[in-house]
């Protein structure tokens, strides 16, 4: 039986509770199926894109082959939580190898919406200035 | 009593949550846009042609992708949110980043699915 005077300050902290652990650990396998399904299809689609050329080979193979090594990393990592405080150290990991991959996803968004602005709007601005 | 998260991990988790909130957005605009004009059209041709026509069942899947990408797009934007959350009161943050992923598990069912349909059209261009 616990004591009613013990002391509130030496209370051990808790890191992840069970189920939060197992939540992280079941996203990261889903994560290492998509990262190496993904992988596969890139290297399976390599032959084709070929033909196509570089860019081809670059839109279609590279970039999808890099996002999914990307989640396949963050995946094991998080399907192999240590335990304990360690746990934060690799989900930092995990959450940096997915910052990458949405980074350039970011990046590429923006293109594509700079693209439409300039190819839309702007000839229709100077269609109506001039 | 619960350990406050890093100040590593709470940093990274505001830099995922600001790109995905950029690509949850552009997806959401991209499917949903693609979703509403591909659905009238299809409509149209069900109306005109029957629903067991090959082009409607073609276009029925594309719907179904489309529809996908857009419900990937709202839960990584419900994930951003959860990781912009991550700063707060430790027990509080713990909760954000158990939403967080429970919003991403998802987000990576839809994205395995789409990979298995990228590997079986490689596949099939391989073959042909």
């Amino acid at each position: 039986m616990s004591s009613p005077y013990r002391d509130e300050s030496a209370h051990k902290f808790e890191s992840l509770l069970a189920d939060e652990r197992q939540l992280l650990v079941r996203a990261g396998n889903v994560m290492v199926w998509a990262g190496a399904v993904g992988l596969v299809a890139a290297l399976v689609g390599l032959v084709d894109a070929i033909r196509g050329g570089l860019f081809t080979v670059v839109v279609a193979v590279g970039l999808p082959a890099v996002f999914s090594a990307l989640t396949l990393q963050a995946g094991l990592v998080l399907s192999r939580l240590p335990g304990g405080s360690r746990d934060y150290g690799e989900i930092e990991k995990a959450v940096h190898s997915l910052g990458v991959v949405y980074t350039v996803k970011g990046v590429i968004a923006l293109c594509v919406i700079a693209l439409f602005v300039l190819c839309f709007f702007v000839p229709l601005i100077l269609r109506l200035l001039f | 009593m619960r350990y406050p998260i890093p100040n590593g991990l709470q940093r990274r988790a505001a830099d995922l949550a600001k790109w995905m909130r950029i690509v949850g957005m552009f997806q959401a605009s991209l499917g949903g846009l693609g979703f509403l004009v591909l659905g009238v059209g299809t409509l149209t041709l069900i109306l005109r042609l029957g629903l067991f026509d090959p082009i409607n069942l073609v276009s029925l899947l594309v719907l179904g992708m489309l529809a996908m990408l857009f419900r990937q797009a709202l839960l990584l934007q419900s994930a951003a949110e959860h990781f912009a959350d991550i700063h707060s009161e430790p027990e509080d943050a713990h909760d954000h980043l158990h939403l967080a992923f429970s919003r991403l598990h998802p987000v990576f069912i839809i994205d395995l699915v789409i990979g298995c349909l990228m590997l079986v059209r490689n596949a099939i261009l391989l073959w042909v």
